[in-house]
């Protein structure tokens, strides 16, 4: 044992905090180094004149007294405790805390309310201009479908494989909508089916993803794209088109149904 | 609980704690009417989080209470301790030993002295440890700190302290010695 190590434990050796390793280690140091034992005469003999009775305060003479007479006299719940509290501290009264506390609560609670309504709001912002996004590339691409197909029985199982779920796909020509295709996209950080129907010379985009939830259609509009956007059956869906929004709901309608 | 049986458990579990409590106020604020009112105010917050108080030392939870009360209360914040001029008391040298007689028949009164003027931090350990007889974790848990700044505190609050006496007392026989001197001539 070196003396740095000798006087980082001398204290514990003095104060019998140390375990007998590290006692006997000491020991055998302290045998050897006589400037590592003076050191310890002195603290010991220090230790020794700090352990003075007289350097120790007592509680002046009736101070206990005192203070259980303050505790008797004045229970937390008695309304007298209450009365003297108000008078010096009006925010040590339980109930005034109470109310405090409750406004306190409330506050906080509609700050979340109105942070989730607001995230909540962002996110659907985002993802509509996502869907957008998507749209307008699907069309400069050239990239419209991976499966131009306007059969859905050649469309559906196409996404087999490709996604980890399986998009309901109708072929809706009899009512005008005829079916272009299917593709793979990205939205959301995942991968995402879009179909793809036309309407005369305009090209409708329908995204579809799994989700929670149910709730009805909801039109927007966006860089003068018409969107719509609702949950049903566990999925997510955005139908993006340049088509009227009277018309683009109709086709919402039927693939709702 | 009835209020008179809280109070009758809190006087056996905490205020028979009060010496210790008015102890350590007392090494905090250095006057008795501070000490006596930070005291007073420490047991009236302990006896109203009592319901909350459920380990068995009440001792420990006392002083966490006085000492939290002393901090924060007067928006005090625990000091740097001071620093010590080596040159001022002087480095103790190792050679003979005649500290442990210089020590012999120093009076409490100057130990007293000594302490208070230890910082704050060297001199609420060495009080804990030496004056509350407090355990090294009981102390970590007083101060809120680990155990290890309790260990170096204790041994540089004792180095300090040991350094601070010799040179007065050497100082003070070296004086003598003058006197003797000059009466002698």
């Amino acid at each position: 044992m070196q003396c740095l190590e000798s006087s980082r434990i001398r204290d514990a050796y003095l104060d019998g905090e140390i375990d007998a390793l590290h006692s006997v280690e000491l020991e055998d140091h302290l045998a050897t180094c006589a400037d590592c034992r003076m050191n310890l005469e002195s603290q010991r003999v220090l230790k020794g004149l700090l352990q003075n009775a007289s350097l120790r305060f007592s509680a002046p003479v009736g101070l206990q007294d005192e203070i259980l007479r303050s505790l008797t006299l004045a229970p937390p719940e008695s309304p007298v405790k209450e009365a003297i509290a108000a008078d010096r501290r009006w925010l040590a009264v339980p109930a005034v805390r109470w109310r405090l506390a409750a406004a306190g609560l409330c506050a906080v609670l509609a700050g979340v309310f109105a942070m989730l309504l607001w995230s909540r709001g962002h996110a659907e912002q985002r993802l509509a201009e996502q869907v957008v996004d998507n749209h307008i590339r699907s069309m400069m691409a050239n990239h419209l479908a991976d499966v131009p197909s306007s059969d859905q029985h050649s469309v559906k199982p196409w996404f087999n494989g490709k996604l980890s779920f399986s998009p309901n796909v109708a072929d809706l020509a009899a009512k005008g909508f005829p079916l272009a295709g299917g593709r793979l996209d990205y939205m959301d950080n995942q991968n995402v089916a879009a179909l793809v129907y036309r309407r005369r010379a305009h090209i409708i985009n329908v995204f579809i993803y799994p989700a929670s939830g149910d709730t009805s259609p909801v039109l927007t509009q966006r860089r003068g794209y018409n969107l719509v956007h609702w949950d049903s059956g566990g999925m997510e869906y955005w139908a993006v088109s340049d088509l009227n929004a009277s018309e683009l709901q109709e086709l919402v309608a039927m693939l709702r149904s | 609980m009835d209020h008179q049986e809280k109070i009758a458990r809190f006087e056996a579990l905490v205020l028979r704690h009060l010496d210790s409590a008015f102890n350590l106020a007392r090494w905090f604020t250095h006057n008795d009417d501070d000490a006596r009112d930070l005291v007073q105010e420490a047991a009236l917050r302990a006896f109203k989080a009592f319901e909350s108080f459920k380990g068995n030392d009440g001792k420990v939870w006392l002083l966490v209470i006085v000492r939290n009360l002393f901090y924060t209360s007067i928006s005090r914040k625990p000091q740097e301790p001071a620093v010590f001029d080596e040159e001022v008391h002087g480095a103790g040298e190792p050679s003979a030993n005649p500290e442990v007689l210089l020590f012999r028949d120093i009076e409490s009164r100057l130990v007293r002295q000594a302490i208070e003027q230890l910082g704050p931090e060297f001199r609420e350990v060495l009080v804990l440890r030496e004056l509350e007889g407090l355990s090294y974790r009981e102390i970590a848990a007083v101060t809120n700190s680990p155990l290890g700044t309790v260990m170096s505190r204790l041994a540089r609050g004792r180095e300090h302290l040991r350094q601070a006496l010799a040179s007065y007392m050497k100082g003070r026989t070296g004086q003598k010695g003058n006197r003797n001197a000059v009466s002698g001539k």
